[in-house]
Order: structure tokens, then sequence, then C-alpha cells
């Protein structure tokens, strides 16, 4: 439960993996987790493997780290979302802002 | 015994006792030698014996052909009499035959009457009924075609509505962490306000300590530090003011902290909205499309089977109204058998002429042996002619082949 980071060896990929519900109580973690790692021309990857659960505020979060991605000139990557999880991202149109696989 | 008989017999015991009387004579007078006389009286005798066997035989035979002649004549008189009957019977026969094939007639045209008439006012009916069916197409058509353009409408709509509500959710949230996040900043801000607090409390309770200090100078300065006590405790008591002031500053800031705090629970609230609902809907949007372009093939379906029975009744009245053609084959039909039976009844009629004038005895038997082979010829050459006449009638059996002929 909770957030998990993985920072690559070059600094360049910078995975946060978000374990059960992925809500408001996670607001912390989730911005700690890009806030603390400086990234430059490189990529999140936001892994939903082991989500079970996202709401708006999720949402929310993840268009706060693309704004703030564009400032490092880096992409965002969402990989693993489960079939529901898929469908609230392609419902919000994500998929015409993230890279989603 | 008859009569010709026994004189027969008679010449033949003559024979063979002149012949008997010659041998004897020979024997006795001449021992057994023959001379010309005594043979040709033999010969002669033998000749006259078999002339008369030989005539007797002729009689036999001409006796015997005379009696089976009257036998025959009298066969052929009882044959005649028999056929005459017959004749009769068949010519009754061939009138019924006649009657039941005019009255056949009659039934059928009756009967393809009725039908025609009836068919006839099916496939009127039949095309009304199309005209009916293609109007109720038409209608049905547009009214789907309206229904689901409105359909369509609704539910082009109702995505609308469930993108800018979906939409308006993400941007609120998006809003709404990124208030909550600044309110985070401000809670580690007012962590800073309060460090510097307790710095600024520090530096009063040293300046407490420093008034101290120089009031306690000043005592032992005596009169001269009087001016300098006064000062000394109106620094004392500015430092305990002073953190009587940052004492309130702190309550204050620890009074703002939990307003943001509760200002953050309040927008995070705002900003964490179940996306389950949004997801329904779009599910429901989507059954609401497949469901309407079901109804689509599903009304096209019907219409079209509609259009397929209306074209199959056209085509089996059709079928129908062709096939009652046959009543003007099976009348023509009808009337060559008559015309058969006629030619048969005539030749019957020629036939019992004949019998009668043989049984009356105004012709011999030789010409009625005529007579009977002339009906033998007539009644194979009727045969030949309903051949012929079966050949032009068969030749129209299939009524598929002929035009279609309304009655």
């Amino acid at each position: 439960m909770g957030v998990s980071i993985n920072l690559s060896k070059d600094d360049k990929v910078l995975t946060i993996k978000i374990s059960g519900r992925f809500d408001f109580s996670m607001h912390n973690d989730f911005r700690n987790a890009y806030k603390d790692n400086n990234l430059s021309n490189g990529v999140y990857v936001i892994d939903l493997k082991d989500t079970e659960y996202m709401d708006s505020s999720a949402l929310g979060m993840l268009l706060l780290l693309k704004e703030y991605s564009s400032t490092n000139s880096s992409k965002i990557k969402i990989v693993h979302a489960s079939a529901e999880i898929r469908e609230i991202l392609d419902i919000a149109s994500f998929d015409k802002l993230f890279l989603i696989d | 015994m008859p009569e010709t008989e026994i004189i027969n017999m008679k010449n033949i015991v003559i024979g063979l006792i002149l012949s008997i009387l010659v041998v004897v004579y020979a024997y006795v007078y001449q021992g057994l030698k023959f001379g010309i006389i005594e043979v040709a009286i033999i010969i002669v005798s033998w000749l006259f014996l078999m002339l008369s066997l030989v005539r007797q035989s002729k009689k036999n035979q001409l006796e015997e052909n005379e009696n089976s002649r009257k036998v025959s004549f009298q066969a052929v008189k009882e044959l005649a009499e028999e056929s005459s009957k017959q004749y009769d019977s068949v010519t009754k026969e061939l009138s019924d035959v006649i009657a039941n094939t005019n009255k056949l007639k009659t039934i059928i045209l009756d009967a393809v009457n009725g039908l025609s008439s009836s068919f006839s006012v099916l496939a009127q009916q039949s095309s009304e009924q199309e005209a009916i069916v293609k109007d109720l197409i038409n209608v049905l058509d547009d009214s789907a075609k309206n229904e689901d353009e409105n359909q369509s409408g609704f539910v082009e709509e109702t995505r609308d509505i469930l993108e800018y509500f979906v939409e308006n959710v993400t941007e609120v949230s998006r809003g709404g962490m990124t208030m909550v996040y600044t309110v985070d900043d401000i809670e580690k801000q007012m962590d800073d306000v309060n460090r510097l607090l307790t710095d600024i409390g520090v530096i009063a309770n040293q300046t407490n300590l420093l008034a101290l200090n120089a009031a306690i100078e000043a005592a032992r300065a005596g009169e001269a530090g009087r001016g300098f006590a006064v000062v000394a405790d109106e620094v004392r008591s500015l430092s305990k003011n002073s953190n009587i002031l940052n004492d309130k500053i702190r309550n204050v800031v620890d009074n703002s902290k939990l307003n943001i705090e509760k200002a953050k629970s309040l927008v995070g609230e705002i900003a964490s909205r179940d996306m389950s609902v949004a997801m329904q809907h779009k599910v429901r949007v989507d059954e609401m499309l497949n469901n309407l372009s079901e109804q689509d093939k599903f009304v096209d379906g019907k219409l079209s089977d509609i259009k397929y029975v209306t074209m199959k009744v056209e085509e089996s009245v059709s079928t129908a109204v062709r096939s009652l053609q046959f009543e003007d084959i099976a009348r023509q039909l009808c009337d060559q058998m008559n015309k058969h039976a006629e030619l048969v009844n005539k030749n019957m009629q020629n036939g019992k002429l004949a019998i009668d004038s043989f049984k009356a005895g105004d012709i011999s038997i030789d010409d009625f042996v005529g007579v009977l082979k002339r009906f033998n010829e007539d009644m194979s050459l009727t045969a030949t002619q309903a051949v012929s006449i079966h050949s032009t009638t068969s030749s129209q059996d299939d009524m598929d082949e002929g035009d279609i002929e309304l009655f």
C-alpha cells in the first residue's frame, strides 16, 4: 500500500508505483516522489500494476505531474493499468495527454 | 349306315368276287396261267373298285363341308346377333361418354370461371395490399429514420454531457490538488513562522537577562545608576511584552494551521470524485448505441421480409392465374374425345347396319365379310385419327410455356 519509487542509475527514468487505492490519501507521497528526485529530459513511469482504485483526485495529481514535467522537459508513461483503470483514463481522454501502455 | 355306303360296299364285294372267280378259273382250267383277258378283267374290276372308293370319299368330304358350312353359318348368325347387342350397348355407352364429357366441360368451365374471378380479385387485392405495405414501409422507414435521428441525437447529447462532466470533474480535481499543494506549502511556511517565533522568544529571553544584568549593575552604581535602572526595567518589560506578543502570534499561527488543515481536507473532498458513475454512464451510452443499431437491423430485416412475402404472393397468384389455362386445354381434350367417340359411334352404326342386313338375309355372307373388313379398316383409320388428334393437343400440355391470359 502506498507509493514506491525507483530511480534508474542514469537519473533518466523515475518509476512511481502506486499500490492499493490511488486517491487523495496519496497526494503527499505522490508529490514528494517527483519533487524529491529531479529529472531532466527523462521519463516518469507511473506503474499502476497494483492499483485497485482510482478517483478524480488521482487524475488531478497526474495532470499536475504533467504540468511539472513540462518544466524539466520530461515525458510521462502510464503502464500496467487494469481494464477498469484504463476505462477511467479513457473517459478522461488521458490517452490524448499521456502515453498509456 | 347311309345308302351310298351300302352301294359302295356292294361294288367292292362284286369287284372282289369277280377277281377271285378269274383267279379260280385260271387255276382250274389253265394251271395258274393268266392270259391278257384274265389280267385285264382283274385290273378293270380293281379300277372299278377304287373308283367307287374315291367317289365315296369325295362324296363324304362334300357332305362334311356342307355340314360344317351349315354349322359355321349358324355360329356367324349367333355372333352377329351377339355383336348387334354389344354394338347397341357400346353405342349407348359412347353416347353416355359424350354426354359426360359435355357435362365435364360445363363443370370445368364453371369451376374455372369461379376460380379465375376469385384469383382476379386475389391478384387485385394482392396488388392493393402491396401498395398498402409499400406505403407502410415508407412511413415506417421515415419514422424509423426520424426516431434514429432523435435517438442518436439524444445519445450524442448524452455523450457530450458525459464528456463535459468528466472534463469538469478532472479540471476541478486538478484545481483542487493545486490548491492542496499550495496549502501544503503554506503549512510548511507556517512551521517556518513558528520556528522564527521561537527564535524571537530566545532573543526576548536574552534581552530580559541583559536587562536584569543592567538593573543589577545600576543598583551597584548607586545614585548615579538610578536613571539607568529605569531604562533597564523598561527593557525587561519590553522583552516580557515581546514574549506575550510572541505567544499570541503563535496562537494565531496554530489556529491558522488548524483552519488550513480543515480547508485542505475540504478541498481534498471536492477533488476526490468517484469516477464509477461516469463509467456507468459511458457503459449505458455504449449500450444505447448498440441497441439503436440492433433495432435498425431488426426493422430493416422485417421490412425486407414483408417485401419478400408480398413478392411471393404476387408470384403465386400469377402462377395460379396461368395455371387456370388448363380449362382451355381440357375443353379441347373434351371436344376431341367427343369427336373420337362420334367417329367410333358412326363406325359402330355402319357395322350394325351390315349385321342387321345380314340377319335379315339381305346380303350374302361374302358381302357381309366384305362389310366387316371395311368396318375393321374404318376402325383402324379412326384409331390413327385419334392418335393425330392426341398429338395436336399434347403439344399444349405444358401450360407454363403459354402466355399469361387473364380470364
